[in-house]
């Protein structure tokens, strides 16, 4: 089991076009700052937390637009090749279990998100120093903010995983994820509905605070989890290779 | 026949779309070391069939046994032994040929020196560091039978493996299955909806129509089947049907002729006699030979067409 899933790791790694991959995972991060950047510039007020305002616009960017986007951008990437030419039964007709398959992909998205994460975390930091307000920051505030936000992707992956699973085109999926970000601009800032919405739950949970576990929200993203990734695993494992 | 000589065995297998019965209890054997053809137009039946022996789809009812083992518990066991190419080739078309074998290698676990060696032998080995996109559509289905034999299978499943080659590929991969077949003792399933592509390699053959399997045996069987027939033409031919009858020759009458099979020219020779000495005129005999394509065609009926 273990040996199938590191194996199967792998190959998804090498199946990755890494380069194009990168430079995609670089645009997000540097327009949301570069954009908080031209917006913090103009206020100079904020006294002791400068640092925070401009880190919280930067997330208000990245985690509402930029890193939902990314993770429904790699989903359908890695279904694309199996989607476009057959690489699905080319895949189920080697020894491998589906679900062990199902888990690598998964495996390979959640860490591509992590490392836009780190990515967004340089970024941040190194818009922090340009400012010269780096003394200010509290790095576990940060630090929390970056891995609250990777956990609350999580079952946004899993639900773009299965759609783009679902769909033969690599286009509809896409669609389907820009469609339900745009919300995100009026659901994340509803208190009520917010917690509820997988597109705003990363920027939810990135918001630097000194408290530290929202449970509705922890509770309402491990329960999306579950439902996206138990109900994604099991259409895989059942589905019918017909093309 | 033992057990262990049938490495493929299918029961009772059936599949249903809806209301259409795609495959309708299909009792498949397939013995060891053999090449067994599976016929039929398109549409038969044949990939739905291939695609359960492979686990890709499940079946409504019946049960799939390979090697002895049910294909529903041992899946992944069995599926080690067996290398397989459905329809049209899979392949990752942004990587080289090299590429695509070492992400397979990887996957199934065997020795990088593989990937040589199926490069080989079905002579990709200079092209395998171009770009799989840019391959011909021949290149492109010789890369999926290496991707299928990488695993060193016991089995291997063709479906339709010359579809869309010229007639010089499709000469190439009707040598490489012999030779898999010779050399290595592989046992193997190939598909196809034309009788010509594999009359010439398969000792087996199954005929499959509108999803039943109407025909399972020896490719000499059917051979036999398109034995040249003797037609005779004779006055009173009714009468003269009766009389060669009756002295124990096997004849029928079908329209104005009389109809023999199996004759030898001495026999020929002695019903000829026969037939004047009873006073019948002998216009004229006639060797007729039913083409293989035609017993093919009259099994899977010609209004389905190729």
């Amino acid at each position: 089991m273990m040996r199938s899933f590191s194996r199967l790791f792998i190959a998804e790694g090498l199946k990755m076009q890494k380069k194009r991959l990168l430079l995609l995972l670089l645009i997000g991060p540097l327009l949301a700052i570069l954009s908080s950047l031209s917006i913090a510039g103009m206020s100079t007020n904020a006294g002791e937390n400068k640092w925070v305002m401009m880190y919280t616009l930067s997330v208000f960017n990245y985690g509402m637009i930029f890193f939902p986007l990314i993770a429904g951008i790699f989903a359908a990437l890695l279904c694309r090749y199996e989607n476009h030419q057959g690489g699905w039964k080319l895949l189920f007709t080697w020894p491998v279990s589906r679900s062990v398959v199902y888990f690598a992909k998964f495996s390979v998205l959640i860490v591509t998100l992590a490392i836009s994460q780190g990515i967004f975390f340089l970024f941040s930091v190194g818009a922090i120093v340009l400012r010269g307000d780096v003394s200010q920051i509290e790095w576990v505030v940060l630090g929390q903010s970056i891995f609250l936000g990777w956990l609350a992707i999580i079952p946004l992956a899993a639900l773009q995983l299965w759609v783009s699973f679902l769909f033969k085109s690599f286009g509809i999926p896409l669609a389907i994820n820009v469609l339900f970000t745009i919300p995100n601009l009026f659901a994340g800032n509803s208190q009520e509905y917010g917690p509820w919405y997988p597109w705003a739950q990363p920027a939810l949970a990135m918001i630097p605070q000194s408290q530290v576990v929202d449970f509705k929200l922890a509770g309402i993203i491990i329960g999306g989890f579950l439902l996206f990734f138990i109900g994604g695993w099991m259409h895989f494992n059942h589905r019918d290779m017909l093309e | 026949m033992s057990e262990t000589d049938i490495v493929v065995q299918t029961k009772g297998l059936t599949r249903c779309y809806q209301k259409f019965t795609a495959v309708d209890h299909v009792d498949l054997t397939i013995r060891r070391g053999e090449i067994y053809g599976f016929l039929g137009p398109n549409g038969a039946g044949k990939t739905t069939t291939i695609r359960m022996l492979l686990g890709l789809i499940r079946s409504t009812s019946g049960q799939v046994k390979i090697f002895g083992e049910s294909l529903e518990v041992k899946k992944k066991e069995i599926l080690r032994r067996v290398g397989s190419l459905v329809e049209s080739p899979s392949y990752y078309g942004h990587l080289t040929g090299q590429e695509n074998l070492e992400i397979a290698r990887r996957i199934l676990g065997v020795s990088p020196s593989n990937i040589e060696h199926v490069l080989e032998r079905v002579r990709l080995t200079n092209v395998a560091d171009k770009k799989v996109k840019q391959y011909s559509l021949g290149m492109k289905q010789r890369l999926g039978i290496a991707l299928a034999l990488l695993g060193n299978p016991e089995i291997l499943i063709l479906d339709e493996p010359t579809n869309g080659l010229d007639p010089g590929g499709m000469q190439e991969v009707r040598s490489l299955i012999q030779e898999l077949s010779k050399e290595q003792g592989v046992t193997i399933l190939v598909s196809s909806h034309l009788l010509s592509e594999i009359d010439q390699i398969a000792h087996r053959v199954g005929i499959i129509r509108r999803g039943k399997m109407i025909f399972q045996d020896r490719m000499e069987t059917l051979r036999e089947m398109s034995r040249p027939r003797m037609r005779l033409g004779v006055n009173r031919v009714e009468e003269a049907t009766r009389y060669l009858t009756k002295i124990g020759w096997s004849v029928s009458c079908e329209g104005e002729h009389i109809w023999s099979e199996g004759l030898t020219n001495q026999e020929t020779a002695t019903m000829v006699e026969t037939l004047v000495k009873g006073k019948f005129s002998v216009y004229r005999i006639e060797e007729v030979k039913q083409p293989l394509e035609e017993i093919f065609l009259g099994l899977t009926g010609k209004e389905e067409g190729l």
